[in-house]
């Protein structure tokens, strides 16, 4: 859990004064998306530990009836995969996750200061579909497996990012326009 | 940028310190130090009225358009 708490990234943004006309109160659902990523996050990490705990004792297990039993499972389910390593596999895609969820987080923590149109922001959300793109990539030479979903989504947090871009240049006029 | 702000030559004029500018036209100072500076990317038609009341001056006083001459001599070419 040590190793997982190091994923954090200090997030703390300098809170630059976006307007002095109206005092600024976090949207409610920033706050709910704030509560939902860290139920997310524990729920991810606890994953993580359980399947490398998993596949700790898959490795050890000399009785090979929960291997074949996996295996068995996987096949049912149309993945073409190492069985032994599954649960390993299955723990870097959880962690993967979780660091996007860790990102992300981040982002909504801009949102609640009010000031999302931050450089920090461009390169979480650029962080976010690149790693988005390269556990969908771990996918296919892991468990052979990919979605649509997921690469349509690297499309569209590529695109946000681009859009945060102009976003940035836009506050930065309407802070310098007195 | 080839517009200059020369709100401090025309404040000099004036014998008019910014604390007080900023008062009577209602900006902040910070704002009034960044259109001082050259820093600002735009000014609003309302700020230009404040200042202009109180200065007793016309725009053409405050802002300056001073021809970059590479950006010129690459037009004429």
């Amino acid at each position: 859990m040590l190793s997982l708490s190091l994923l954090f990234i200090d997030n703390s943004e300098h809170v630059v004064c976006m307007n002095e006309l109206f005092s600024y109160t976090a949207p409610v659902i920033a706050r709910v998306l704030n509560v939902a990523l860290i139920i997310v996050m524990g729920l991810l990490a606890l994953f993580a530990v359980f399947l490398v705990a998993f596949g700790i004792f898959m490795l050890f297990d000399p009785d090979p009836s929960m291997a074949t039993r996996v295996s068995e499972g996987l096949k049912r389910s149309g993945y073409n995969t190492v069985e032994k390593v599954a649960p390993f596999f299955a723990a870097v895609l959880a962690l993967a996750y979780f660091y996007i969820a860790s990102v992300v987080r981040g982002i909504v923590k801009t949102l609640t200061n009010g000031n999302p149109f931050v450089e920090g922001n461009i390169s979480r959300l650029r962080k976010t579909w690149i790693i988005v793109a390269l556990a969908e990539i771990f996918r296919i030479f892991a468990i052979n497996d990919t979605t649509l979903s997921s690469w349509f989504l690297v499309f569209v947090i590529a695109t946000m990012a681009e859009v945060f871009r102009i976003g940035l240049e836009l506050k930065r006029d309407q802070e310098l326009t007195v | 940028m080839p517009i200059r702000v020369n709100l401090d030559r025309v404040l000099l004029d004036r014998r008019m310190s910014l604390t007080e500018i900023s008062d009577r036209v209602g900006i902040t100072l910070a704002n009034l130090s960044i259109l001082k500076t050259g820093k600002a990317r735009a000014i609003r038609f309302s700020t230009l009225d404040a200042l202009c009341r109180e200065l007793e001056c016309q725009p053409a006083d405050i802002l300056k358009y001073e021809p970059d001459e590479k950006i010129l001599a690459k037009a004429a070419e």
